[in-house]
């Protein structure tokens, strides 16, 4: 059996990667201590704040909002407020939900709840059959991404947040790595960086990534060990319809087979991200005034095609042929830079 | 040796094994390592843990929600 290098005690991790185990205090010392340096080295918080923490109900966010919160109470500079972005995933969200309400009440932080449902008019789960009957050719990933990254920035800025904590772990980024390349969108690579947002637009709050050098399976250790491990386990129902899943499945057979692979990727991207100055030079999304690199935002965009949102297509640029361009808004990803 | 086993959130299914520890077992099940952390009566187990007979196994899955 396993024992702890550090004190002997009986293991409950072992890191392939560097070849040590470790019992469960000393796991539990070693994972905060590795989130220190990372706040450290990218200079995530100062000594006066409003952390919003973006909570999802999923083991990776209690566990943010977990740590965040003991360390709060070090740093009498501190508040914390949990944001909560309810989609309305019938049978997955209503559930998580539970597990939100007693993690807050358990840690007594703020916390602040928006439903999809009340902002946009319409459940996630309905956008998604609206889509289909519409024929739109997204995935409800799509619907889901755009979305909460809109409301987080939008909300986080209005309950008077001065950063923005999401509980993005190493394989959330490396995957995200991977499938930008996969699609031919580099330019969307600056975005993850540890720390993205500061200086691109005044209209976005800066976001963070706190568990960017954690592997996801670590992060879920920390999560079962100090109790926030969600009780009940239910996978969003969209989750394996996405491309994200193969990849997944892919870096995780790599890793098995060559530990260190995550890292080696992890190192790849931060030399990417240094060397690349963002392309993104956001505008005011001219719809709903929150910063976008479109002239409508990807939000307004999605909101315009359900036919939830009236808008006047926008007139093309300089071309002056009275054509409505519809689709130059609303392509899959592809705004068209530079004319 | 018969053990029971479930991953959070399914049903227990029982299983006929040779296998001695969480690493052999998890192979032979065709669970990821990644993917899963194997515990035991609410302990964590690591992958050279030994299982026994009779041992209820319970697979947490790594993966979040969301
Ligand atoms: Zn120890
Ligand atoms: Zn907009």
């Amino acid at each position: 059996m396993a024992k702890c290098s550090i004190c002997g005690e009986e293991a409950v991790y072992c890191a392939r990667y560097e070849g040590r185990c470790y019992c469960k205090e000393h796991f539990i010392r070693w994972f905060e201590s590795r989130l220190r340096k990372t706040i450290r080295k990218f200079n995530f918080f100062g000594k006066k704040e409003h952390i919003i923490v973006a909570v999802s109900g999923g083991k990776d966010s209690l566990a943010a909002l977990y740590y965040l919160s003991k360390l709060s109470k070090k740093v009498p500079g501190w508040k914390i407020t949990a944001l909560l972005i309810d989609e309305g995933i019938e049978g997955y969200r209503n559930v998580t939900k539970e597990d939100f309400m007693r993690i807050v009440s358990q840690l007594g932080v703020d916390y602040h709840i928006v439903e999809l449902k009340r902002e946009v008019g319409l459940s996630l789960d309905e956008m998604v059959s609206l889509s289909k009957e519409r024929g739109l050719p997204y995935r409800p990933c799509t619907f889901c991404g755009v979305m909460r990254r809109y409301y987080l920035n939008y909300y986080g800025k209005k309950l008077g947040g001065t950063v923005l904590v999401t509980a993005h772990n190493l394989d959330d980024v490396v995957q995200t790595f991977l499938l930008d390349i996969f699609r031919g969108d580099v330019k969307k690579i600056p975005r993850l960086g540890p720390v993205t947002g500061v200086s691109q637009h005044e209209g976005f709050i800066k976001r963070v990534k706190l568990f960017y050098e954690v592997p996801e399976k670590e992060v879920a250790l920390y999560s079962i060990l100090v109790g926030v491990y969600p009780q009940t386990f239910v996978e969003c129902p969209y989750a394996r319809l996405s491309p994200r899943w193969k990849i997944r499945e892919f870096l995780n057979n790599m890793e098995e087979q060559y530990p260190g692979t995550k890292y080696a990727l992890l190192r790849s991207l931060l030399s990417l991200v240094r060397s690349l100055t963002s392309e993104e030079r956001p505008m005011k999304c001219v719809v709903c005034g929150e910063p976008s690199s479109t002239p409508i935002c990807r939000t307004c965009q999605l909101k315009i095609e359900l036919g939830i949102l009236e808008h006047e297509p926008l007139p093309p640029p300089s071309q002056g042929s009275g054509e409505h361009q519809r689709n130059k808004t609303t392509s899959e990803g592809s705004p068209s830079r530079e004319g | 040796m018969r053990i029971r086993w479930r991953i959070l959130g399914s049903d227990w299914k029982e299983v006929e094994t040779a296998s001695t520890t969480v690493e052999e077992l998890m192979k032979e099940l065709s669970l990821s390592r990644e993917e899963y952390i194997a515990s035991k009566g609410g302990k964590v187990l690591t992958l050279d843990s030994k299982i026994e007979d009779g041992d209820e196994i319970t697979f947490l899955p790594v993966v979040s929600g969301g």
